[in-house]
């Protein structure tokens, strides 16, 4: 399982080197033909499973699906904290390692979440955010149905996750238990996001394009931990230049 | 004496850059709370569609400099359209823009917007802000980008929402229409107006 991990990680990277020497195309889609195609896949299987779910998944009460946010938002802790780690990210390692602690305990199991009215807010790291900060290129946008947006890092990134997952390692976690938290996860986040996803459809020229740039722009967003940094904004001087146009 | 006056007027010489450029982000903060406060108060008090979209519409092109916001938007296709093209292009963009964000941002009326710090480099200036919601749901951070004006004053360019910057999500959805239909305008005009009247139903 190990060597067959190692080996999509490395075919990954090295598909992403290659992507990442001369041949980027417009939003690094050089796929695009068949990442529309399945993306036209994930509508159908949203419009016919994973809504109908989501949307049976509202009628559960707001405290305990907020209790199960905080569950597994508490069972993925252990990799945000290994990754601010390795990004040596000091403060945001022991803001985690704290959350954590006081989560679990206090918290029950991390059904609550206790650090957040302390002023510890959540945030989010993976093995992808780590490389990029490493420098590790992108390479391609890949759409995959079920997963959803992604590219060969941060794909690669997702499954080296779950060697720092602890949950791993547990002897009744397997396969099953693995797909069903995943499960959970996904249709937690599709239930709070019907409206918002509902209306970004209706409102796009072209739907497709919209889901890469907004996945592409958070996804530098969560590199930069969110900060904004004036210097990254596109030269937009030019424009300005046009006004006799 | 003239010793004192000249070290004086070198301090206040040194002093000018830094005191101005604080007086430019507290002009871009001020004109970010006002804008905020505008929409939020035609959230709360406009209750028909017609209306909301009326006063936005207004908003808009009194804060917003919707020129270069829509050359923004069609990028490098932008230099290649004729003016009559361009000048309906803006306006059809202006009411897209209208018609997306007055229902996108409907549910925000009863909030308020805290501005944070602001940063300043050549013509751009970037506003922090959060909206802090008052159901329990988490506060989302928005930065403002605005651009100073050849007059001096401010307009808005684009809005960051959770990290996703609006007008550059809208010139990625461009693109793609225009390079699946060959760079024809004309294609691109047609999904806005189709789009500008589904909205509308």
């Amino acid at each position: 399982m190990f060597q067959k991990s190692l080996l999509i990680i490395v075919a990954a990277i090295s598909l992403s080197a290659c992507a990442g020497n001369g041949t980027k195309s417009l939003n690094n889609d050089p796929f695009e033909r068949s990442n529309r195609f399945m993306f036209r896949v994930n509508v159908q299987l949203d419009n016919y499973i994973l809504k109908p779910v989501a949307k049976g998944y509202l009628y559960v009460p707001s405290p305990v699906r907020r209790s199960v946010r905080n569950f597994l938002d508490n069972l993925a802790s252990p990799v945000t904290l290994v990754n601010d780690i390795l990004q040596l990210e000091g403060k945001r390692a022991s803001t985690t390692a704290l959350r954590l602690g006081i989560n679990t305990t206090v918290g029950i199991f991390g059904l609550f979440d206790p650090a957040k009215r302390l002023g510890l807010e959540k945030h989010d790291e993976d093995f992808g955010q780590t490389m990029a900060t490493w420098g590790v290129p992108e390479g391609p946008y890949l759409f995959t149905p079920i997963y959803g947006p992604s590219s060969p890092r941060e794909f690669s990134g997702w499954i080296v996750g779950w060697g720092f997952d602890p949950m791993t390692y547990q002897d009744d976690w397997g396969l099953e238990e693995a797909i069903g938290r995943y499960a959970i996860d996904g249709i937690g986040f599709r239930a709070d996001n019907i409206s918002v996803l509902d209306e970004i459809e209706r409102s796009s020229v072209d739907f497709y394009a919209t889901v890469r740039s907004l996945y592409q722009q958070n996804r530098a967003s969560e590199i930069a931990n969110g900060v904004t940094n004036i210097d990254d904004l596109p030269d937009i001087d030019a424009l300005d230049d046009l006004d006799d146009f | 004496m003239r010793a004192i006056i000249t070290a004086f007027a070198l301090w206040a010489f040194m002093l000018t850059p830094a005191a101005a450029q604080e007086a430019d982000l507290a002009k871009a903060q001020a004109f970010v709370t006002a804008l905020a406060d505008d929409a939020i108060e035609i959230l709360s008090t406009e209750t028909t569609r017609a209306g909301r979209e009326e006063k936005f519409g207004q908003l808009l092109n009194e804060r917003a400099n919707m020129r270069r916001i829509a050359r923004f938007t069609l990028g490098q296709f932008g230099r290649k359209i004729s003016k009559d093209d361009l000048a309906t292009f803006e306006q059809l963009l202006g009411k897209f823009i209208v018609k997306v964000y007055a229902n996108r941002l409907g549910e925000y009326s009863d909030e308020k917007v805290m501005v944070g710090k602001a940063q300043a480099k050549k013509k751009n200036v970037i506003v922090g802000s959060r909206i802090a919601f008052t159901n329990g749901r988490d506060p989302i951070d928005i930065d403002w980008w605005l651009r100073v004006e050849k007059d001096a004053s401010l307009t808005l360019f684009d809005v960051r929402v959770l990290g996703v910057w609006m007008a550059q999500e809208q010139r990625d959805a461009f693109a793609s229409v225009l390079k699946n239909n060959k760079g024809d305008i004309n294609a691109l005009l047609d999904h806005l107006r189709k789009q500008i009247n589904t909205e509308a139903g």
